[in-house]
């Protein structure tokens, strides 16, 4: 503001010196004196804040009085600070219109910025500057471009104005004006009146474009200035609207339609796939690579969520990195292992339903309602798996897999085996996906468990206590002890980021659209769509954490992080697995007690909250939702921020990250009550990870 | 499927009457002061007596043009009119395409009677939206001309100033009131009309509405060309007529240019802020995300090759 006031009142920056060409006609044109101009600047400068703002405060108002009764979209929550209550109709009018009048004093500043450097004439420069051309070293018949400052009219006021005209100040402003305003339009007004929108933003359009072309037919400046001023105020429009307030949609828009994601097979085919024949076969370099495509894919989805891709994008490197620094520190009880676990427990049926063990056992004792919770999931599950089978297929993987897995030498027993049984599970998931279930009928399970696993959900976790008792696919236990190769290790690693990253947008997607996608485990996957999007951020946590202490390497440090990764509940056999070196053998009666014993937090945070709660929100299911969605998305948060800080990580904050995942824990189990909800319950998520999203923005 | 497909509303009457035909009124009412009064008088432009640019011969009036406008006018009206109805039509009546319609539209239900069936509500919705486009441009195109008053090529064989007189003896005496003129005032008059060139802007506006609409709408899996030939045809004629009127001296490049520009810019806007490409209303949002899923990680991936693939392929 202060320097705007500098550059558009004062003199004390001087434009550049241009130099002219003698009675040059395109410079020669009549004067138009400030106030005998169409639109004077002052005017243009009000009308072009008031028009935008009054029309958003308008609409705005009109959105506010009818979305109690249309229902619209749900009021953003309104916002209590210190005795001010902010409601969010407040909220809206202030931010977008702060955006404009921000975005208005930009456009200016930049322009003036621009006028002064160029420097370039306006079409009345000779006419106010009066040129002496008999002046001493000026012959306009040697040389006619004039260089010096010959200029011999008094109104020196106008030969400023006429030196400042490159980027015309009245295009820049009424095209900022009007293409921000338009895109409010175009976001705002709904589509059932066809014809209200177009008319508001012609009309808009068509004024910012007259007083535009005013100021060429006035020979205030050339055409190509006012040109290139509706371009570089389009561009600041468009640039604000589009990141600074996300296209004005509201921080937890209802209205936005449920984003159906994606059919989670593609992308996680696809990587596995990468997985193997890329990243295994070859070396760390075309992993690397691989690694840099898939780092390239985010985009698309992160569209969808608004401000995602910058989070998202710093979140994957620096997981990515984490990776590598792990690497370093590779030791048989490093972190590392750990982080691999996790990743492949997304889409790892062994390790889920080991999980799923885990955790029944960990409820059963402390929760007497759980058994009879449990049972529903199994039926259901079963039931999904009533597809067509082929059996060759699922041979031929397995035989596939077995291949892979005796040229996969240079992993650590414990890596290898977690792989395997990674590949294996998220493999059968897929064919399953693809042709139906596998056909033996010891697989069923698995790809049942598989999926879910797949989807990072660990609703089933309740009922998973059954799958635990089912005998696991014989390709397990060909997995040998191989030496550890820092080599493997790092392209192991890499692919875990990866996979890491991708699987995690996968089964947000997956979370989201799965009426749509999954017909086939509709019935097993329904109650679990809450959670799964709280199991995969829970589950990203841990992994930073993890890189995080292996950064800081402070044995203080980690046990807390460890202990967390073991509260997020899904993570819980990986956390075990170097106790356990055989993770994929059925997991010990004895791990979930350990579990539960051996975090202290964890220990105080599920018995009492999590059954509590768990029984408080059988009876009331609204509120269980609410505070469902609301926490559902902590654990995001909780990533970022320790992805942010991982450097110095103080211990406290792990205690934060602690207790939410706790509550994350809490939150599944009320997951299973809301089958029902599906549907609005995706709707909140997205709401909420928007909400977040847009307040870290603003923050 | 009946009762899946019909929607009952009562306010899509008073709203379409209410709203869309104020609007369209409005427009049209302000289209024809623009065009057919002396309501708005244009900006007189001042111009240099021996300005090269604007002596070009005169070509005669606008109906001895090689596209007169009356004709142009017309085929831009009604073509994609034309093709309009009769693409909802067949759409309509083939049975193929007809389900795809059907789910993506409903039929609405107003009161007791009336019954809006998709066919009926697509063919409003794009030919009003199109019409309204129609009139838009030409409001923005008269706007614009009256405005600047930009000065036709042909200006200064029209004008006919005084060469000897005082005011244009010399090179760079700019001449700002135009009653040095001594030609027909009616001539000079429409001389003064220059700057977004309005044919250039009215085809260009119906050829790439007309396009995006044969692109998004028809899908034929039998013949691969006729889609790029109809619509390149369309654009391809749009262009010649731009290019004629610099031909002809009846325009600068740069008018027709900005003809062009504002033309495909509302006819974009409109197909793809307004009628959402032309898709069904309830089936846009998901279609939309469909795609951008489906096709994406599969696309961007490098194909790798796959026993799964080929797994799958062979059975």
């Amino acid at each position: 503001m202060v320097s705007l006031y500098f550059l558009e009142l004062t003199d004390v920056v001087q434009p550049a010196q241009v130099g002219f060409r003698c009675h040059d006609r395109e410079l020669s044109l009549p004067y138009v004196d400030g106030g005998d101009e169409l639109i004077p600047l002052l005017m243009l400068l009000s009308l072009a804040f008031a028009g935008p703002a009054a029309s958003i405060m308008v609409v705005e108002g009109v959105i506010y009085c009818l979305q109690s009764r249309l229902k619209l979209r749900r009021a953003e929550e309104s916002i209590n600070a210190g005795g001010c209550n902010f409601n969010s109709f407040l909220r809206r009018t202030v931010r977008f219109v702060g955006v404009h009048v921000f975005g208005l004093c930009a456009t200016a500043l930049v322009t003036d910025v621009i006028q002064l450097s160029t420097g370039y004439h306006a079409p009345f420069f000779l006419t106010v500057c009066k040129p002496n051309y008999t002046q001493a070293g000026v012959s306009c018949d040697k040389n006619p471009y004039v260089t010096k400052d010959i200029c011999s009219g008094h109104d020196q006021h106008a030969i400023m104005a006429a030196r400042k005209t490159f980027p015309s100040q009245h295009a820049t402003l009424s095209a900022f004006a009007a293409v921000y305003v338009s895109m409010y339009f175009n976001s705002t007004i709904s589509d059932s009146t066809k014809l209200l929108k177009p008319v508001l933003v012609f009309a808009f359009a068509i004024s910012a474009a007259l007083s535009g072309l005013t100021q060429v037919t006035q020979h205030r400046s050339h055409p190509i200035d006012v040109y290139v001023g509706f371009l570089i105020g389009a561009f600041v429009a468009t640039y604000l609207a589009v990141h600074a307030v996300a296209n004005f949609k509201s921080s937890d828009d209802n209205t936005q339609p449920p984003t159906p994601p994606p059919p989670k097979e593609d992308p996680l085919r696809a990587l596995t796939e990468r997985g193997h024949e890329s990243v295994y076969n070859k070396g760390p370099a075309s992993a690397s690579e691989s690694n840099d495509e898939i780092a390239a894919v985010p985009p698309p989805i992160d569209r969808l969520e608004g401000l995602g891709p910058l989070q998202r994008e710093k979140a994957s490197m620096g997981s990515l990195k984490r990776a590598s620094v792990d690497v370093e520190l590779l030791a048989p009880r490093s972190p590392m292992g750990k982080e691999n676990m996790l990743t492949f427990s997304h889409t790892l049926p062994r390790a889920s339903m080991s999980i799923d063990g885990v955790l029944g056992a960990n409820e059963r004792p402390e929760d007497p309602v759980q058994p009879v919770q449990s049972v529903q999931p199994v039926q259901r599950r079963l039931k999904a798996v009533q597809v067509p089978v082929d059996p060759m297929r699922s041979q031929q993987l397995v035989s596939e897999w077995k291949q892979k897995s005796m040229e996969m030498r240079g992993l650590s027993a414990r890596d290898e085996a977690e792989r395997d049984a990674s590949e294996d599970g998220s493999d059968v998931g897929f064919v399953g996906t693809d042709d139906g279930g596998s056909q033996a009928p010891i697989y069923q399970p698995v790809v049942q468990s598989g999926r879910s696993a797949s989807g990072q959900n660990p609703t089933p976790a309740q009922g998973g206590a059954k799958a635990v008792a089912t005998p696991r696919p014989p390709q397990i236990p060909e997995a040998g002890p191989p030496p550890v190769s820092p080599k493997s290790a790092l392209t192991r690693a890499k692919w875990l980021a990866i996979r890491e990253k991708t699987s995690g947008d996968g089964s947000a997607r997956a979370a989201a659209n799965q009426p749509r996608l999954m017909q086939v485990i509709a019935m097993s996957k329904q109650q679990g769509l809450l959670p799964s999007s709280s199991g995969e951020k829970s589950s990203e946590t841990p992994s930073t954490c993890s890189g995080a202490s292996s950064k800081t390497n402070s044995p203080h440090y980690r046990p807390a992080c460890e202990q967390q990764r073991e509260g997020s509940g899904i993570v819980t056999v990986d956390a075990h697995a170097p106790h356990h070196p055989v993770v994929q053998a059925l997991p010990p009666p004895q791990a979930p007690s350990l579990t539960g014993n051996g975090n202290p937090w964890e220990l105080a945070g599920s018995p009492n909250g999590g059954n509590s709660r768990y029984t408080y929100d059988l009876n009331s299911l609204d509120r269980g939702d609410a505070v469902a969605h609301n926490s559902s998305f902590r654990p995001r948060r909780s990533t970022s921020r320790c992805a942010t800080i991982s450097p110095a990580l103080p211990p406290s904050h792990s205690q934060e990250d602690m207790s939410v995942e706790a509550k994350i824990d809490m939150r599944r189990k009320t997951a299973l009550v809301l089958l029902d909800r599906e549907i609005r319950n995706q709707s909140d998520q997205e709401n909420y990870y928007k909400s977040l999203q847009g307040r870290r923005f603003r923050d | 499927m009946a009762s899946n497909n019909t929607l009952r509303s009562y306010s899509i009457i008073p709203c379409f009457i209410f709203v869309e035909l104020v609007i369209m009124s409005g427009t049209v009412l302000l289209a024809y002061y623009m065009e057919c009064t002396d309501l708005f008088s244009v900006h007189v432009q001042g111009f240099f007596c021996n300005d090269a640019e604007l002596m070009k011969p005169y070509p005669g009036t606008e109906e001895s043009s090689f596209v007169p406008p009356l004709i142009l006018y017309c085929v831009v009206a009604a073509a994609p009119t034309a093709v309009i109805f009769i693409g909802e039509v067949s759409m309509y009546v083939m049975k193929s395409t007809r389900e795809a319609l059907l789910a993506q539209e409903k039929t609405i239900v107003t009161g007791d009677c009336c019954y809006l069936n998709p066919l009926v509500r697509r063919i409003v919705r794009f030919i009003g939206v199109f019409a309204f486009g129609l009139f838009a441009t030409d409001i923005f195109v008269n706007a614009g001309q009256v405005v600047t008053g930009g000065l036709s090529p042909y200006f200064l064989s029209v004008c006919k100033p005084n060469y000897t007189g005082t005011e244009c003896r010399f090179n760079h005496q700019f001449i700002i009131n135009g009653n040095i003129c001594t030609g027909s005032p009616i001539m000079v008059e429409s001389a003064r009309h220059s700057f977004p060139s309005k044919d250039a802007s009215l085809s260009v506006y119906s050829a790439v509405y007309l396009t995006m609409y044969i692109t998004s709408t028809i899908k034929t899996k039998s013949s691969r060309l006729a889609k790029p030939v109809l619509c390149l045809g369309t654009l391809c004629s749009a262009f010649l007529t731009g290019l004629n009127r610099v031909s002809e001296y009846r325009n600068h490049c740069s008018d027709v240019v900005a003809g062009f520009i504002l033309g495909s810019s509302i006819a974009l806007f409109l197909g793809l802020c307004v009628v959402n490409n032309f898709k069904g209303v309830h089936s846009a949002a998901a279609k939309q995300k469909t795609e951008e899923y489906r096709g994406l990680p599969l696309m961007t991936f490098p194909r790798v090759e796959s026993p799964l693939e080929t797994l799958s392929a062979q059975q």
